[in-house]
C-alpha cells in the first residue's frame, strides 16, 4: 500500500512538473536586444518593455516587440 | 489498486490530449487552402525624390497617392500625383506642437481636399487638403475623439462620420459622428477562449486589428494583427461571419492590463471592395522574428502573402510575393495592387492580378 501511494505521488509530481515546465518557457534576450529597448513602463505590477522598430503598438510608439520581462 | 492507478493515469492522459487537440467551440468558419495560388514577382517603383524609412500605408485615388511613413525623420505623410508618382508635398510634421502629429496610424484618401489622418497618441482625426497646382497640403479640420474610446488605432470614413476600432475589450468597433462622439458601439471580440474575456483590456490589445469599409456594399472587414482571424460585418444586411485561418486567434500572455504577443504575426492591412476582400499577411512566428533580430539576421518586415476572399468569406486566390509588404491599395477595375515595402529602397511595389 505504501509503495502504491509512493507511485501515485511520483506520478502526480511528474505531471505537475511537466505542466509547469511548459508554462514557464520564457524568451531570452541578448545584449543586442537589450541595447535597443526603447521604452519601459512599470506600474501596477506590470513591466512593459518595447524595443526595435516595427508596427506593434507599445505605449505610444511602434516597435518590433513588446514583452513582459528580461531573463 | 494497480488497475485503479492505470485507469487514473490513462484518464489524466486523455484529458491532457483532449485539451491540446484543436477544437472549434464557437463554430466559426475555418479556411485552409486557396483554390488558386500563384508565385508573383512584383514590379518595383523607385521614388528617387523622397526617402522613406518605413513606408507603411498607401492610399490612391482621385489622381493622388499618399504614403504614410511610420518611422520618419520629419513628416509622417507624403502626397504624390498618380499614376506618375510626382512628389507634391510632405505633410503631418512629427512633433509636439499644436499643428504637429504625435503619431500617424492610418490615412484615408477620400478626395484631394479630404485626406483624413488618425493620430492615436493625440486621439484626433485631422483632415488635410492637397493643392497639387501649388504643391501645398494644408490642415483644415480636427476631430477630437471621444475619451471613452481610450485609444483608437484604426478608422474608416463613412458618409456621416467614422468607424473606429475598440480598445476597451467590451465591443469590437464603434460608429462615431463628425464631432468625434460615440454614436453606437457594436460587436464583441470573437475569441474562442472565454477565459480571456476576464481581462478585456489585454484581450483588446492582443486583438488589435486593421479595418476597412466599403460604403457601396456596406461591408466592414476587420483583420487581426496577431494570429489569423478575419471578421466580416455587412452593416446594411446584418450579415456577419468570422473566419479563422490556420494561424488561429491571436496568442498572447498578459500581465495586468497589458498583452504580450506570442504565436504569429498576422495580417498587415486589409481592403474591401464591393466584390472582394484583400489582405496582406505575414504568418511568421514572433519567436523566429526575435531570433533573427537577436542574431542580426536581416528578417523581413511585413508579409509575403496577399490573400483574396469574396464578401461571404470564401477563399478565392492567394499570392506569394517575392517581396515582403505592409500596406495595400487595390484598383480592382484595372487589376492592380499597390503595396508598401521596407525590403528595398523602393517603397512601392505593384502587382497585376
Amino acid at each position: 500500500m505504501k509503495r502504491t501511494l509512493l507511485k501515485f505521488l511520483v506520478g502526480i509530481i511528474s505531471l505537475l512538473g511537466a505542466y509547469f515546465y511548459v508554462q514557464t518557457e520564457k524568451e531570452n534576450l541578448t545584449d543586442l536586444a537589450l541595447d535597443n529597448i526603447e521604452a519601459l513602463a512599470q506600474g501596477e505590477n506590470t513591466n512593459l518593455y518595447c524595443f526595435g522598430e516595427g508596427d506593434i503598438d507599445c505605449k505610444g510608439i511602434k516597435v518590433k516587440k513588446r514583452f513582459d520581462g528580461i531573463r | 489498486m494497480k488497475n485503479f492507478l492505470y485507469i487514473f493515469y490513462v484518464g489524466i492522459l486523455l484529458v491532457v490530449v483532449a485539451s491540446c487537440s484543436p477544437s472549434n467551440p464557437s463554430g466559426y468558419s475555418r479556411y485552409g487552402a486557396f483554390p488558386e495560388t500563384s508565385e508573383v514577382t512584383v514590379i518595383e517603383n523607385a521614388l528617387d525624390s523622397v526617402y522613406f524609412r518605413y513606408p507603411y500605408r498607401v492610399e490612391i485615388g482621385n489622381g493622388l497617392a499618399v504614403l504614410l511613413d511610420l518611422h520618419n525623420d520629419s513628416h509622417y505623410l507624403y502626397a504624390f500625383t498618380y499614376p506618375d508618382w510626382q512628389p507634391v508635398a510632405s505633410f503631418g510634421k512629427r512633433g509636439e506642437g499644436p499643428e504637429e502629429l504625435l503619431s500617424a496610424d492610418r490615412v484615408r484618401l477620400c478626395s484631394s481636399d479630404s485626406v483624413w489622418v488618425l493620430d492615436a497618441n493625440r486621439m484626433q482625426i485631422t483632415r488635410w487638403a492637397v493643392d497639387v497646382a501649388n504643391r501645398q497640403v494644408s490642415r483644415v479640420e480636427t476631430v477630437s475623439l471621444d475619451k471613452r474610446l481610450l485609444r483608437t488605432l484604426d478608422f474608416c470614413k463613412t458618409t456621416n462620420g467614422f468607424l473606429v476600432d475598440d480598445y476597451t475589450g467590451e465591443y469590437r468597433f464603434h460608429e462615431i459622428g463628425m464631432d468625434g462622439r460615440i454614436i453606437s458601439s457594436m460587436g464583441t471580440i470573437p475569441t474562442e477562449d472565454e477565459e480571456k474575456r476576464k481581462n478585456p483590456m489585454a484581450l483588446a490589445q492582443a486583438w488589435r486589428s486593421f479595418m476597412d469599409y466599403d460604403p457601396q456594399s456596406g461591408t466592414l472587414v476587420i483583420a487581426t494583427q496577431l494570429g489569423e482571424v478575419i471578421e466580416i460585418h455587412n452593416l446594411k444586411t446584418g450579415f456577419h461571419t468570422v473566419l479563422y485561418g490556420p494561424g488561429g486567434e491571436p496568442a498572447f500572455s498578459s500581465q495586468g492590463s497589458e498583452a504580450f504577443p506570442k504565436g504569429i504575426k498576422g495580417y498587415n492591412d486589409v481592403q474591401v471592395t464591393d466584390k472582394h476582400i484583400y489582405v496582406t499577411f505575414d504568418g511568421i512566428a514572433f519567436k523566429e522574428k526575435y531570433r533573427q533580430y537577436e542574431t542580426g539576421e536581416k528578417g523581413l518586415d511585413g508579409g509575403q502573402y496577399l490573400y483574396i476572399f469574396n464578401l461571404q468569406g470564401n477563399p478565392v486566390r492567394s499570392f506569394r510575393l517575392n517581396r515582403s509588404v505592409f500596406g495595400l491599395s487595390v484598383n480592382e477595375k484595372d487589376g492592380i495592387v499597390t503595396c508598401t515595402t521596407t525590403d528595398t529602397d523602393n517603397p512601392i511595389v505593384t502587382l497585376n492580378l
